[in-house]
């Protein structure tokens, strides 16, 4: 890959981020401005724009530049007092905000960009530009930044004509607190080359003889000659970052001059001439204006520059991933080391059972260390459900609003881009087949606007991503009918509520034909379901007719290491999840009853449990063991369900790296994953949701055993 | 005998003290230097200022020296750099 090949994967990250950032502020401005938080919004909403146009630019996107810079001057006129950001205002920025994302998109997978959004004509509109612009025009056309005027006479119509290119003489000499800060000229030279024809000077005659050649020093200096038409805040932009350190000179052949602040943060001070401005009819704008507060036009523009040295870097994620392959290498060579040890005596080899512990201690500071870089908030999975949200209500015509609870939960980078395609399937559906119509929830007492919520939060050592509606609620009876003539439940057949919902998870079980609150609840999610199950987790599903639903997703906070209780059943050995351990212990007797139709439950402090024979649940050994002579582990799983597992010996207690075994092998119900030991054996990793619900069907086919 | 110094793909600012380290130890040898630039996919500008203070150095000590295979990539972020004029200066091998 080339360096500017990575540089655009760096801007397209970056991109992600900002769009994100642009769409929460954005979102925030339809909400009433109690705290005075439009104005953190907007300001956070203009710097979005403003790098995104940036780092376009740089890359020669003509209409990512134009469309961010159109939204990036309706966002200045509101933080100038000149718009006030109503509903139509925010959606049309929410529809840039969209318009840029598509761009984004396009550009990073090397396809033609949309030519000419429609929602370019909407901020034209806004701003009053629109007679001046010509439907795609080119980046070296894009329009100045138009100057809405204080006065509050109208004012003439907006000249039609281009204002004349002009040719600017930079002078950039970066220097030595320049380069160590990390900039690179040729970033600059390529934003500029990228805004019209440009010429390029370089005097290398301060370059000193080899030996002599400090390499913190700058030696060059350049003269740029750029003929152009663009605005010069735009000329100006390349220079954003280094102009603090070392504010180059820019003048036009008009006698114009761009300025920086040498104090400030690359605060563009002044044009000596005024700039080519379109003056604009305030009239047009469909948002209310207010005159009597605007300001009068002052000659220092606010100029987004850096905020503050960015206390973070950005790393490659390859890199991270080779990390945190080698952290796990090393946990399972901490692993055979200890189990290497456990022949020896202790007192013989002191310093060796010291190594071997502060080799377990520092090996999971690292490897907690390693999953922290990977962490993220799974807002990034959030950053598109707006949209969707927005546009699937519109396409079928209902009122949907989306609640985001917990973005900043943060999880592994892996687990967040596995989330993003269940979670767009979900909301679909549950707009889709959830959420009535605006006629039928006034029929039946709800608001109008239906709400569809998602919420991420850790719950014990993983993560659960909810998606509910309040909708109309799953049809039971309608799954069952449908299953049966399926022929995937017999005629007769009593399943549960989880059971009949697992059905909808079956490959071509939903289709149209059922009936309507439910209808295609299940299409393609069987794929959600195997999306999941790949990132080593799984969907439970709660509904209540009339009230709505919840798809819950399970996730573990990573994919690479947990913490494990290994269990010995049989000749096997398995791994339980610590975080699902609530407590082991040998059962009387009197505390292990039965129920019909349920196998043996465990009575615990007058709680029913049921009990699962891991033995013979997994073909290890035929007859049942006697629990009382055994141990038994109590696990809760993570949507609170119990289950008492019947294990031989509980042997001990490690952190295990976790292979996948949906990639190299299938889904096995009850298993989440695999291991490798300090042995070099292979153990299970036990799912106790799923083993509790393959007991409960397992119970149901064979009868009621006593044994489990 | 000549002394072969090849530029890595990419030449960072940390790449750049070894560039520097490798061409004075070439400079120190009598022989024809030749500087492969075959795989050069990224200049950064303390690269440039070590190949320009290079070529400052073997030009002035009337040191042999040629460039080898000059990459697309680092032909045109020299013509960026505002270098072509000097790269067309010196002796290169395609």
């Amino acid at each position: 890959m080339s360096e500017l090949d990575r540089l655009r994967r760096t801007f397209f990250d970056e991109c992600e981020e900002l769009l994100a950032s642009l769409q929460d502020s954005v979102t925030a401005l339809a909400s009433p401005d109690t705290g005075g938080q439009h104005a953190a919004a907007v300001a956070a909403a203009f710097r979005a724009a403003h790098s995104i146009k940036g780092g376009a630019g740089a890359f020669g996107s003509g209409i990512l530049v134009e469309v961010a810079h159109l939204t990036e001057t309706v966002l200045d006129a509101i933080r100038a007092g000149r718009m006030t950001p109503s509903g139509p205002l925010v959606e049309t920025l929410l529809r840039a905000g969209d318009a840029l994302a598509d761009c984004v998109s396009a550009d990073r997978d090397g396809v033609p960009p949309p030519e000419n959004p429609p929602v370019l004509a909407e901020l034209r509109r806004l701003l009053g530009t629109e007679a001046s612009a010509s439907p795609t025009p080119p980046l070296e056309a894009l329009p100045d930044f138009p100057v809405i005027r204080a006065d509050t006479a109208p004012a003439p119509p907006a000249p039609p004509a281009a204002p004349p290119p002009r040719v600017w003489t930079i002078d950039f000499a970066p220097n030595a607190k320049a380069l160590a800060a990390g900039h690179q000229p040729l970033l600059v030279l390529r934003a500029l080359k990228a805004l019209g024809p440009l010429q390029t000077v370089c005097d290398s005659s301060h370059i000193p003889p080899l030996d002599a050649l400090e390499l913190t020093e700058s030696y060059l200096r350049w003269t740029l000659s750029l003929t152009t038409d663009i605005a010069p805040e735009v000329v100006a932009e390349p220079f954003a970052f280094v102009a603090p350190l070392c504010p180059p000179q820019i003048t036009a052949n008009d006698g114009s001059r761009i300025g920086f602040d040498p104090l400030g943060v690359g605060s563009l001070l002044t044009t000596d001439s005024p700039a080519p401005v379109q003056e604009v009819d305030p009239t047009p704008l469909p948002e209310p204006v207010s005159p009597e507060t605007d300001p009068p036009l002052d000659p220092v523009r606010p100029w987004a520059g850096p905020q503050q040295a960015a206390a973070s870097i950005r790393v490659d994620v390859e890199r991270i991933d080779r990390l945190v392959n080698m952290v796990g290498e090393l946990v399972i060579t901490q692993a055979m080391l200890a189990q290497q040890a456990q022949g020896l005596a202790e007192d013989r080899f002191p310093m060796l059972f010291q190594g071997l512990e502060d080799l377990a201690s520092h090996t999971r500071e690292l490897q907690e260390s390693v999953m922290a870089i990977r962490a993220q908030p799974v807002k990034s999975a959030f950053a598109r459900l707006p949209r969707l949200v927005r546009e699937t209500a519109q396409a079928l015509g209902k009122r949907a609003r989306l609640t985001l609870i917990g973005e900043e939960t943060e999880v592994d980078k892996s687990v967040v881009e596995g989330l993003s395609d269940p979670l767009m399937h979900l909301i679909r559906n549950a707009i889709d087949h959830g959420i009535e119509t605006p006629e039928e929830r006034r029929a039946a007492g709800k608001p109008e606007d239906g709400t569809i919520t998602v919420l991420a939060e850790h719950r014990s050592g993983r993560i659960v991503i909810q998606v509910s509606d309040d909708g109309a609620g799953i049809n039971l009876a309608a799954i069952k009918r449908k299953a049966i003539e399926q022929g995937l439940l017999p005629k007769g057949a009593d399943p549960s509520d989880d059971e009949l919902y697992d059905l909808m998870f079956h490959p071509g079980f939903s289709t149209a034909e059922l009936i309507s609150n439910i209808s295609g609840r299940g299409v393609g999610m069987d794929v959600v379901r195997a999306n999941v199950n790949a990132l080593g987790g799984r969907i439970l599903v709660r509904s209540y007719k009339g009230r709505g639903t919840a798809f819950a997703l399970t996730l573990p906070l990573t994919l690479a290491v947990m913490d494990g209780m290994l269990l010995q059943a049989g000749e096997e050995t398995y791994v339980l999840p610590i975080a699902n351990i609530l407590e082991s212990l040998q059962p009387a007797a009197d505390a292990i009853h039965h129920l019909v139709g349920r196998g043996p439950v465990l009575s615990v402090r007058g709680q029913y449990t049921p009990m699962v024979d891991l033995a013979r649940m997994f073909g290890h050994r035929p007859d049942p063991c006697d629990p009382t002579r055994a141990l038994v582990v109590l696990c809760e799983a993570e949507d609170g369900g119990k289950v008492a597992l019947v294990v031989d010996s509980l042997i001990g207690q490690q952190q295990v790296v976790i292979k996948s075994l949906e990639r190299n092998y299938g889904h096995c119900e009850g298993i989440s994953a695999a291991t490798i030991l300090g042995d070099g054996r292979v153990a299970l990793i036990l799912d106790v949701a799923g083993l509790r619900l393959l007991a409960a069907r397992r119970h149901r086919r064979e009868g009621d055993d006593p044994h489990g | 005998m000549s002394t072969r110094v090849e530029l890595p793909a990419l030449l960072t600012p940390g790449d750049a003290v070894m560039l520097r380290n490798s061409l004075l130890a070439a400079l120190a040898t009598s022989g024809r230097i030749e500087v492969d630039a075959s795989a050069v996919q990224h200049l950064s500008v303390q690269g440039v200022q070590v190949l320009l203070s290079f070529v400052a150095s073997a030009t002035a000590t009337a040191h042999p020296w040629v460039l080898k295979a000059p990459s697309e990539d680092l032909v045109a972020q020299l013509e960026s750099y505002g270098l072509f004029p000097q790269l067309m200066t010196w002796p290169v091998e395609v």
